[in-house]
């Protein structure tokens, strides 16, 4: 293999992420080629190097954690404005239109309802209590305890008649 | 000491250094009770994760200030998107495509306010993770301004598959996932992201 392709595969042979076949000839590349090899060294050292930059870091668990909290706040600031302007005021202006309508239309409805048709209830009570009903219960088209007449028709039979002559005797 | 400074320095500490022994079950728990809304979770991922995160905002952007602030907007995209998040690949993954989003999004800032790109803060010194000498301090100090003025220097896809695969040790199939290309492309770029390094270390040093 020549001289520029194994260079190519230093890094990697550098974090041993090469092919067992690969790595061994570029090991045996690197036992003739003395700039190959000058050039894996100067990997090798900038790598300490660069490793050797960490350093603890400053700690800032309280500092984001103030920031989450400042972030969330203003959050929540903004919905609670974006509520009362979009969806609370509205709601509580349509809450009271909408209201106002029900009862001017329950007005209107209930004060132009049609007069009160005939009530056979009331004719009943007054049928009973009238004085033709009272003095003249056969005459009157209304039920009335007096002049109901039996349902079962089995037990009205002639003997009935003289119970009711008894009645309107006098 | 007392009790109480102890345990003021030991929240501290918890919080600077990563929890390494943080199983993926637990982390699946954590990323649900956030799915709910639980702060306290997100608390516990944004320690578990804000080396890393920080870590790679700063690689992709060599600026202090600029990282913290890349980190903290990237762990608030991750609360306000995190019920999207359906664990079809990892978190890390997912968390660290937010961070190179953002850190692209202050690039681009920078591109349209026509700041130098290359502006590396060195206004604060290295924080070293070990106990070392002030020579060897300062030595190295040098060592990653050169290596920040370099990496400044670079194609910001070279910058960011640098980071990813230098700095946080990803796996290939993982940096593809990120950076949303074939495995292939990642060989390659990462090829050509490291030999471009070495060329601008090079030019740097002479």
């Amino acid at each position: 293999m020549k001289h520029h392709r194994i260079q190519r595969h230093l890094s990697a042979y550098l974090d041993n992420e090469l092919a067992p076949a690969l790595r061994k000839k570029v090991e045996s590349h690197l036992h003739k080629c003395k700039d190959c090899a000058e050039m894996l060294a100067d990997f090798k050292g900038n790598r300490q190097q660069i490793a050797g930059l960490a350093h603890p870091a400053p700690p800032m668990k309280h500092a984001v954690l103030a920031k989450i909290r400042e972030v969330e706040a203003a959050q929540r600031s903004t919905f609670i404005r974006f509520f009362k302007r979009w969806v609370f005021r509205p709601f509580t202006v349509g809450a009271t239109a909408f209201s106002t309508l029900c009862f001017i239309f329950a007005f209107i409805y209930f004060s132009s309802s049609p007069a009160p048709q005939y009530d056979e209830l009331v004719d009943f009570y007054f049928g009973v209590h009238s004085e033709e009903v009272a003095n003249n219960p056969l005459k009157s088209n209304v039920a009335t305890p007096l002049n109901t007449p039996a349902t079962d028709t089995e037990d009205f039979d002639e003997g009935t008649d003289s119970l009711l002559d008894i009645y309107f005797s006098d | 000491m007392s009790v109480t400074t102890l345990t003021v320095n030991m929240e501290t500490y918890s919080e600077i250094v990563q929890v390494e022994d943080f199983d993926t079950e637990q982390e699946r728990e954590l990323i649900l009770r956030c799915q709910e809304r639980d702060t306290a979770a997100m608390g516990t991922l944004i320690v578990q994760y804000q080396h890393w995160v920080y870590n790679i905002a700063y690689g992709m952007l060599g600026h202090r200030e600029d990282a913290e602030d890349a980190a903290q907007d990237a762990f608030l995209s991750v609360w306000q998107n995190i019920e999207s998040f359906k664990f079809r690949s990892r978190f890390s993954t997912w968390l660290y495509r937010i961070v190179k989003n953002k850190c692209l999004n202050v690039i681009d800032q920078r591109k349209r306010r026509k700041t130098d790109p290359m502006d590396i803060d060195d206004s604060q010194p290295w924080v070293p993770l070990d106990n070392v000498t002030p020579e060897r301090e300062t030595l190295r100090n040098e060592q990653s301004e050169i290596l920040h003025a370099a990496l400044g220097r670079l194609k910001e896809s070279y910058r960011t598959i640098l980071v990813l695969r230098e700095l946080r040790e990803l796996s290939y199939e993982e940096i593809a996932e990120v950076l949303n290309c074939t495995l292939g492309r990642v060989k390659s770029r990462l090829h050509e992201a490291r030999k471009a390094l070495r060329e601008e270390l090079e030019r740097i040093e002479w």
